[in-house]
């Protein structure tokens, strides 16, 4: 299986990928999503524990 | 189709060799204020039968509180091995590696989720933190 990269894009509310649309609508995709990262930026940190399971 | 597993990275490109994954299981994202424009990237894993080469993938956006923020789903079909179904033995799957882009805008700061279906069955969660600020 090898599958070129899907973009979801939940503020357009679309999915882009390859063979459903027109190919620069992917590329616009993708370059918006590197925009976008450009003005962000992520880490390695504390997450909050999930609740303890109670016991039965 | 099964999931093998889904890495949050800040990129991943996909060859016939493997995938090269920059900022592997990165969890925490920064931005300079709310509304904030997040991009990231989330490496699936996926494995298939021929006889079952189509899925469903179906991601949800879960803000917080888990509120479901968004839902988005994309159709996945497997390419057929170089000599048809056959070429695979008796009990293999087909494996493949799927760079999922995501794109949106944190309305908050605080825990988020990406909620993964696959044929509709609920698969992982990847849970990472919307920050307001830089971490320096």
């Amino acid at each position: 299986m090898h599958q070129p990269v899907i973009v979801f894009d939940f503020k357009e509310k679309r999915v882009y990928q390859a063979g459903t649309g027109p190919k620069r609508d992917l590329t616009r995709a993708l370059s918006r999503a590197a925009a976008a990262q450009k003005k962000s930026r992520t880490t390695v940190g504390a997450m909050p524990s999930p609740p303890k399971r109670r016991r039965k | 189709m099964r999931l093998l597993f889904a890495v949050p990275c800040r990129s991943a490109t996909v060859g016939p060799d493997g995938a090269d994954i920059e900022g592997a299981g990165i969890n925490q994202v920064w931005v300079e204020s709310v509304p904030g424009d997040v991009s990231f990237t989330v490496l699936l894993g996926l494995a298939t039968v021929p006889q079952d080469p189509e899925g469903k993938l179906e991601l949800h956006l879960l803000g917080p509180g888990m509120t479901v923020l968004e839902q988005l789903e994309a159709e996945l079909a497997a390419d057929p091995p170089a000599g048809g179904a056959s070429d695979l033995p008796p009990g293999f799957e087909a494996t493949g590696l799927v760079p999922i882009v995501l794109r949106f805008t944190a309305q908050d700061a605080g825990t988020h989720s990406i909620e993964v279906y696959l044929d509709g069955r609920h698969r992982d969660s990847l849970f990472f933190v919307v920050n307001v600020g830089t971490p320096d």
